[in-house]
């Protein structure tokens, strides 16, 4: 399979200029998201993409798990009936995914937020004096190793919305229970969850300020990125003789590096693969009743960013694991206590209502993926969408026995048989699970990560 | 918050590991692996008859008898960026904390960045915090440049460039330096736009992110001076956690940093800038791990009235304690450990059970003397040191370990059996059952329980109690695996201070806490003698926690290092 290097695409890409009109567009305009195969080289191939979710606070696991049917057979189950049944709104998807049931999970005993939320899909063990991980996330894990991730701009981009939300302040960003994605021990990668910033990053090729169709202005606000990194460059030769040791003349080596990449990425072309609409409006993300405004930005965001193929691995984080949001524009939901404090109590409706909602969020991000066609077929046919959630009943931070895991789409394949519950009775673990995630982008050498369960090896019966 | 890795880290935790497996080290004391006093104590204090070259890069290597241990390259924290911008040009709150790279930390307390490298999300991170700062500052121009702005030239711009660059390396720049950023200005276009090219370049200059402290070449392995300019950083980012000031840099200009005395007097002298209370506070928060405070959630079920009012007041009231004991107090250790009495405003007040003023009225309170004593019985370090729901003896009895005794971070082994199943409200000692009949957590939690226990006398939310559910608590211990205090019993966390406050061992410990934060790294083997020299000054002023500070200043430790191989 030969896939399209992004140098290709930039070759392709239509001028800074018609970008800079395509801009002013408003949100409400349609199409938003280009097609692949309109700018691709002939004889290319859709490419594999990684998407992990998380929305926080779990389950009332009477309205989430689904049902077998009569038959017994893995395609023969239903959803939960009722006002807070959570997967109901993922019920026009259910044939392109797989929900796991009777998977264990070691939590490191009875879990905190913090220690559940960070050892999601990292498996580190977390105690409440260490709070971060210890060990690199899965989606980290593949962007290092598997070579497709390389090939364009942004080996991994982190999308977020709202995830450090605190009584409407900045105060938990970067907090333990705020960043899941990790790169390595104690090293979080903050999301990004400025749908501005994001976008500039996206699509204004990490330019920022410049504006107004003005292609000249922004070939100089380049020359002048280029003229400070060639300082910091030569400020990095001249301090390395001054370094002593080994260990610190390997952080100027390393510092030396990382500018040679951005200066790397500074030359490459302005990059579009068609009309992107930037997001319209000022919208302030401090505002709790902004969450649901937000979302679907943030949701188109990360769709453009897989359909011009300026990655292939992404996050998507809503909230934090200590969500303190007040779901006010939920009709008929009493909003006297935030999402936090309604999910500890127990076989409320809300904690129902609100998963609901959240998965119904997923829901429409699955048919964007799907909306988004390349090589007539839907984008989603080629991708792995992985929601696992931190605990499974809300009230008291349980998921040893039954983590509420859940995928979409085949991965070009990969994942032969969708549309599925498979029922592994305890028999295996959440390890295994995200092991699983490894094995299907190839890295099959990798038998457990991190250091919470034992058990080896992937998961029977979802890979091809 | 921050990376906890660092050389020395990893060192530990194999160590750790291979003790609790063996069941045997866990049993010993802590202290042995860290004499306090060695090579018997009462050594003069070396005085290395050095003066600091003029020219960087030319230290002399230093007398035989002087000692000190290799010091890491620093980068500066992200509190050392934005204190040091704040002085630089004069911008507050433009740029966040969590939008810089993330700190590494000393034995997971202290941060100091001289381990992790940075990457290229790193270095992205420092030129957008650049690029908004120097936006920012040229807004502002004619405050900012040596001239009129609007009649800016080359020659005022070169005067900038040596003016502004001085201070943002906290040392003269070279002529190549010079000829280096006058490119960027001129790459600029016209003078304002050359002049915040100028400072964004240099804000992501490694000249400026590194605390650079040159050595000469082919000197792996010796001991040599801290260059005079260098040593006025080491003394600015030890105080004042920032840019050296005006004082500072007459000092290493004029080589006045050159006996331990004149290093000294500088020490005394910007403990009284107000920017020493602000590095007094962060010395606190790391060295207790109070730094989750802001962070930390309780169950609003069980604790009502936890709300972030209670939290930030809790915090304030930690930092006007340690500030009255540190400037207006009588400065000593033990008022610190155990004084009676706190501060208080009417929020907290309440929460303490004690009568107070009204919410944001701050005061000094006197407390019941068998319910408080001093910092670490103060309820914002016992609600941060507790679950959302309960009380953590594991976490308490491992602070006054790690914080008092200086053990290493006390890490679960690898292969720690699952926690077994126990009932929340049961108390604390019926909990931690398992720890005493399974011998492979009894070798560790031995360690730390017993001291955990002592302040079960304080709720999740760090309230006083003497019953909880499960019926009166017990809260008296045995100290054990102490140098000297083995045997002692305290009835409560209140007596069990007491005799911590007193105790040499504490002491000894806390002066070796300040030696790692002085220097930003972990204190090393040939580091000893200094410390030794510092415990001693610290006793015979009487326990003052000022003359500690400055005699870990004068230590051969901080004046020297030794290179790196």
């Amino acid at each position: 399979m030969k896939l399209l290097k992004s140098s290709q695409i930039n070759q392709r890409a239509t001028s800074r200029r018609s970008l800079l009109k395509a801009l002013g567009v408003s949100v409400a305009a349609s199409p938003f998201v280009p097609t692949l195969d309109g700018w691709a080289a002939p004889g290319t191939k859709a490419p594999q993409r990684l998407v992990l979710l998380f929305a926080p606070h779990g389950v009332n696991p009477a309205k989430y798990w689904p049902v077998k049917g009569p038959s017994g057979a893995e395609t023969d189950f239903s959803f939960p009936a009722g006002d807070d049944a959570i997967l109901k709104p993922l019920l026009p998807h259910k044939a392109d995914m797989i929900f796991f049931d009777g998977l264990k999970r070691d939590t490191f005993g009875p879990g905190d937020h913090e220690r559940l939320f960070v050892s999601l899909y990292t498996a580190s063990k977390v105690g409440p004096n260490h709070k971060r991980s210890t060990f690199p996330s899965i989606d980290q894990i593949i962007a290092g190793r598997w070579a497709p991730a390389k090939e364009t701009a942004f080996p991994s981009l982190q999308f977020a919305v709202q995830n450090w939300f605190w009584a409407g302040s900045f105060a938990r960003e970067g907090a333990a229970d705020s960043e899941m994605i990790y790169s390595g021990p104690d090293a979080q990668i903050p999301a990004e969850w400025d749908a501005y910033k994001m976008y500039a990053k996206l699509f204004g090729n990490t330019v920022a300020g410049a504006g107004a169709g003005d292609d000249a202005a922004f070939m100089k606000l380049r020359a002048q990125k280029k003229s400070l990194l060639d300082f910091v460059n030569g400020e990095l030769q001249s301090f390395q003789s001054q370094v002593a040791g080994k260990a610190d003349r390997s952080k100027i080596e390393h510092h030396l590096t990382a500018v040679r990449e951005i200066e790397k990425n500074l030359q490459a072309p302005a990059a579009t693969c068609g009309a992107i609409e930037a997001p319209g409006g000022m919208i302030d993300p401090r505002q709790n009743d902004n969450h649901p405004v937000l979302i679907p930005i943030m949701n188109k965001l990360l769709t453009a960013a897989l359909r011009c193929d300026r990655t292939r691995i992404a996050s998507m984080q809503y909230s934090r694991a200590f969500s303190e949001f007040y779901f006010r524009w939920l009709p008929g939901i009493k909003a006297d206590k935030f999402h936090h404090d309604i999910s500890h109590m127990a076989n409320d409706p809300r904690i129902g209502v609100i998963q609901q909602w959240y998965q119904a969020r997923f829901s429409e991000l699955l048919q964007m993926f799907k909306d988004a066609t390349e090589f007539g077929e839907p984008m989603l046919n080629n991708m792995l969408v992985v929601n696992a959630m931190e605990m499974e009943t809300a009230w008291n931070h349980t998921c040893a026995n039954r983590q509420p895991n859940w995928i979409a789409g085949k991965l070009g394949g990969v994942v032969p048989r969708t549309g599925r519950l498979i029922d592994y009775k305890g028999a295996n673990d959440h390890n295994q699970f995200l092991v699983t995630v490894l094995h299907a982008f190839g890295l099959t050498d990798i038998q457990t990560i991190g250091n919470l369960g034992k058990l080896p090896g992937k998961l029977s019966g979802v890979l091809a | 918050m921050h990376r906890s890795a660092d050389t020395r880290g990893s060192w530990s935790a194999g160590v750790l590991v291979s003790i609790l497996v063996s069941a045997v080290a866990c049993t010993g004391t802590v202290a042995d692996r860290r004499p306090s006093d060695p090579e018997g104590g009462g050594k003069e204090e070396p005085q290395g008859p050095v003066t600091p070259p003029a020219k960087p890069g030319m230290q002399p290597i230093a007398p035989a008898q002087v000692s000190a241990g290799v010091a890491p390259l620093r980068r500066l924290t992200r509190a050392q960026y934005l204190n040091t911008v704040r002085d630089l040009l004069g911008i507050a709150d433009a740029v966040s904390p969590g939008s810089l790279p993330a700190d590494d930390a000393i034995n997971d307390r202290f941060h100091s960045n001289t381990v992790t490298p940075l990457q290229a999300i790193d270095v992205g991170k420092y030129a957008d915090a650049a690029d908004v700062l120097a936006t920012k500052a040229v807004a502002d121009l004619a405050k900012l440049v040596p001239c009129d702005p609007k009649l800016g030239d080359g020659a005022c711009a070169a005067r900038f460039i040596e003016g502004f660059g001085k201070r943002a390396y906290r040392r003269p720049l070279t002529t190549e330096e010079i000829g280096r950023l006058q490119a960027v200005h001129a790459s600029g276009g016209d003078f304002a736009t050359g002049v915040r090219l100028v400072i964004a370049g240099l804000l992501q200059s490694p000249k400026f992110l590194y605390l650079a402290e040159p050595v000469p070449a082919n000197a792996g392995g010796k001991i040599v001076g801290v260059d005079g300019w260098a040593l006025a950083s080491r003394l600015s980012y030890f105080f004042l956690d920032t840019l050296p000031d005006e004082g500072l840099f007459a000092a290493a200009e004029k080589g006045r940093l050159a006996s331990p005395d004149q290093v000294a007097e500088q020490a005394t002298r910007l403990m009284s800038d107000p920017r020493f209370r602000g590095t007094l506070y962060t010395f606190h928060q790391e060295w207790l791990q109070l730094e989750t405070l802001p962070g930390t959630e309780k169950d609003t079920q069980a604790f009502p009235q936890w709300s972030p009012a209670l939290r930030a007041a809790l915090g304030e009231e930690t930092r006007r304690f340690v500030e009255h004991v540190f400037t207006d107090g009588d400065r000593r250790l033990e008022t610190l450990l155990s004084a009676p009495f706190s501060f208080m405003d009417g929020t907290l007040a309440a929460h303490y059970g004690v009568t107070g003023g009204a919410p944001g009225s701050w005061q000094r309170v006197d407390l019941p003397k068998d319910q408080r004593a001093g910092l670490l019985t103060q309820a914002g370090l016992m609600a941060t040191l507790a679950h959302e729901n309960r009380t953590s003896f594991i976490l308490r009895g491992k602070m006054v370990r790690e914080a008092l005794f200086c053990a290493e971070p006390l890490l679960p082994p690898a292969d720690v059996p699952p926690e077994p199943k126990f009932d929340p409200m049961a108390s604390a000692k019926a909990r931690s059952e398992a720890h005493r009949t399974n011998p492979a957590c009894a070798s560790c939690h031995e360690l730390f329980d017993p001291m955990g226990f002592a302040f079960e006398i304080y709720d999740a939310t760090g309230r006083y109690r003497t019953s909880e559910a499960a019926g009166p608590i017990d809260a008296k211990v045995t100290l054990s695996h102490t140098a000297a205090l083995d045997g002692k019993t305290a009835a409560n966390a209140v007596e069990l201070v007491r005799l911590l406050a007193g105790a040499d061992e504490v002491r000894d410990c806390v002066a070796r806490q300040w030696m790692r934060f002085g220097l930003g790294r972990d204190d090393a083997r040939e580091d000893e003698p200094s410390l030794a020299a510092a415990v001693k000054a610290f006793k015979q002023g009487g326990a003052q926690l000022p003359a500690l500070l400055v005699s870990i200043a004068r230590s051969d430790a901080f004046r020297f290092q030794k290179v790196g191989e």
